[in-house]
C-alpha cells in the first residue's frame, strides 16, 4: 500500500509543482511585461 | 505598442475544466478499482504508470512534429509548441521513471532491472534531457530553433528503431505487455482508460501554459533587444 | 559530387598533413581498452575474452565522439565555417564530404586498435576480418552521419566539449545495439546473424536521410 501512495504522490508532486512553477513564472512575466508597456507609452 | 493577447488563452479555461473533471472521476475509479488478484494493491500503480508513459511519449512526438513544423513553415509559433512539449514530455518521463521502479520494487522485489524496455525508455529520457540542455546551451533565437527542431527530428526517429531493437531480445523482456492479454484484470479497464485521459488531460493543461509561458519569454527578450538598440542610438 | 570530393579530399588531406585527430583517436582507444581491462576482474580471461566485442565499440564509440568534436573546429577557427555555408554548394554534399572523410578515419582507427585488442585478449580474430571490417564500417557510417550533424550543431553551442556526447550517445543505440550483438555472434560463432544486421542496417539509412537532409539547418549564414 505504501508504495502505491508513493508512486501516486510522487506523481501529483512532480506534475503540480511544475504546473505552479509555471504559473508563478506566467504571472510574473504577464506583469512586467504590462508594466513595460506602460513605461514605454509614457 | 500593445500586446496581442496570447493566442490560446480560451484553451486555458477548457484545459482546466477537462483535467478537473477527468482528475476527480480517475481518482474515484482508482479508489474503487478492484484489487488485482495475483499483484494485490501494488497493481493499482497501474492506473498512474503507463498514463505517464503516454504523456512522455505525447511530449516527444509532439516535439519532433513541432520541429519539423517550424522547419517547414518558419513560424516561430511551432517552436513554441515544440520546447514546450519537451520540457512536460520530461516531466512526464520522470513520473513514469519513479512510478515504474516503485511498482518493480514491490513486485520484482528490485528497484531497476536492466531489462530492454527500461533501458531504451531511459535513453529516450536522456535523448529529450540533452534536447533541452541544447536550447540552453546554444545562443540566438533562432539557431536554438534550428536545432532543437533538427534535434526533435532525430529523437523521434529514433523510437521506432528502438522498438525494432526491443523486438531482436523479444521473449527476454520483463516489462509486462503494453497492452497484451490478460494483464488488465475484470473491472479494471476503466480506471485504466480514464487515467489515459486524464494524463491526456494534465499534458494539455500545462503545454498551454508552457507553450505561453515560451511566448511571454521571448516577447520579453524581443523588447530587451528594442530597448537596448533604443538606449544605444 | 564534385563538392562531395573536394570537401573529402580537403579534409583528409589536413588529416593526412597533421594526423592529429587518427592519433589522438586511436591513443585513446587503447587507452580505453586497458582502463577496461583494469575494471574486470582478473583472472578471468575467458569470460573477459566474451566481452571483447562490446569493448570494441565502446572504445570505437568514445574515440569516435573524440574525432568528430574536431570534425568543425578547423573551419570555425579559421572561420571558414561560413564560408562554407555561404558557398553555392548543395549543402547535403558538403555534409556527405565531411561525414565520408569521418568514416575513413573513424574506420582507419578501428582497424588499427582491432588488431591491438586481437593481440591483447587473445583473440584470433583473421578467420572473420572481412565481415568484422564491414560490421565496423556499418558502424562507422551510422555513428558519423548523426555524429557529423551534431557536431556541426555543437561547434555552435557554448558547452561543445560536454554537448556532443550528450546529444550523440543516448541515439546511437540502435547502431550499437546492432553492431555488437552483429560482432559477437561473429566472434562466437564466424556467422553473421541477419536481426541485427537488419536493424544495423535500416538504421544507417535512417540516420542518413535525417543528417543529409538536416545539415541545410546547422549551418549558419
Amino acid at each position: 500500500m505504501s508504495y502505491v501512495i508513493a508512486a501516486y504522490a510522487v506523481t501529483v508532486i512532480i506534475l503540480g509543482g511544475y504546473g505552479l512553477h509555471l504559473s508563478r513564472e506566467r504571472a510574473a512575466l504577464r506583469r512586467e511585461l504590462s508594466g513595460g508597456d506602460e513605461s514605454n507609452a509614457g | 505598442m500593445s500586446m496581442a493577447p496570447p493566442p490560446q488563452s480560451r484553451w486555458h479555461t477548457a484545459t482546466a475544466v477537462v483535467l478537473a473533471v477527468s482528475a476527480v472521476a480517475w481518482i474515484w475509479l482508482v479508489w474503487n478499482a478492484p484489487v488485482d488478484s495475483r499483484q494485490g494493491e501494488i497493481g493499482k500503480i497501474l492506473f498512474v504508470h503507463p498514463p505517464a508513459a503516454l504523456g512522455a511519449y505525447l511530449g516527444f512526438i509532439l516535439t519532433g512534429v513541432g520541429g519539423a513544423l517550424y522547419l517547414w513553415r518558419d513560424d516561430e509559433r511551432f517552436d513554441h509548441l515544440a520546447a514546450a512539449a519537451a520540457e512536460v514530455g520530461v516531466l512526464f518521463a520522470v513520473v513514469m521513471l519513479l512510478s515504474g521502479p516503485i511498482w518493480a520494487k514491490g513486485t520484482w522485489g528490485k528497484w531497476w532491472s536492466w531489462d530492454l524496455r527500461l533501458t531504451l525508455t531511459l535513453l529516450l529520457f536522456f535523448v529529450y534531457v540533452a534536447y533541452l540542455l541544447l536550447r540552453s546551451f546554444t545562443e540566438g533565437s533562432d539557431r536554438v530553433a534550428r536545432f532543437a527542431a533538427i534535434y526533435g527530428i532525430a529523437g523521434v526517429a529514433v523510437i521506432p528503431l528502438n522498438y525494432f531493437a526491443i523486438d531482436l531480445a523479444a521473449g527476454r523482456s520483463i516489462h509486462p505487455e503494453n497492452l497484451g492479454g490478460d494483464s488488465l484484470g475484470a473491472g479494471m479497464g476503466w480506471p485504466f482508460a480514464m487515467g489515459l485521459v486524464t494524463a491526456t488531460a494534465a499534458f494539455a493543461f500545462l503545454l498551454v501554459r508552457r507553450i505561453e509561458l515560451g511566448w511571454l519569454r521571448s516577447e520579453r527578450a524581443r523588447r530587451e533587444a528594442l530597448a537596448g538598440a533604443r538606449g544605444a542610438s | 559530387m564534385n563538392v562531395l570530393l573536394a570537401v573529402l579530399r580537403k579534409d583528409l588531406l589536413i588529416e593526412w598533413r597533421s594526423r592529429d585527430r587518427l592519433v589522438a583517436m586511436l591513443v585513446f582507444a587503447v587507452l580505453v581498452v586497458v582502463v577496461l581491462y583494469f575494471a574486470a576482474p582478473p583472472g578471468q580471461e575467458e569470460t573477459a575474452r566474451a566481452h571483447v566485442p562490446g569493448l570494441l565499440w565502446v572504445a570505437w564509440v568514445f574515440a569516435t565522439v573524440l574525432g568528430l568534436g574536431r570534425s568543425f573546429a578547423l573551419e570555425l577557427e579559421n572561420d571558414a565555417l561560413s564560408a562554407l555555408a555561404l558557398a553555392p554548394a548543395d549543402r547535403g554534399w558538403i555534409f556527405l564530404g565531411k561525414a565520408l572523410a569521418n568514416v575513413i578515419l573513424v574506420t582507419t582507427v578501428q582497424a588499427l586498435s582491432a588488431v591491438a585488442f586481437a593481440l591483447a585478449f587473445g583473440l584470433d580474430l583473421w578467420p572473420v576480418a572481412g565481415r568484422l571490417a564491414c560490421l565496423a564500417v556499418l558502424g562507422a557510417i551510422g555513428l558519423c552521419s548523426l555524429g557529423t550533424l551534431f557536431s556541426a550543431m555543437a561547434i555552435r553551442t557554448s558547452n561543445r566539449e560536454v554537448m556532443l556526447p550528450l546529444l550523440m550517445l543516448p541515439l546511437m543505440v540502435p547502431v550499437l545495439l546492432g553492431a555488437v550483438r552483429c560482432t559477437q555472434q561473429l566472434v562466437a560463432t564466424g556467422e553473421l546473424p541477419w536481426s541485427p544486421l537488419q536493424l544495423l542496417l535500416v538504421t544507417d539509412g535512417v540516420f542518413l536521410i535525417i543528417s543529409f537532409l538536416g545539415f541545410e539547418y546547422v549551418l549558419d549564414e
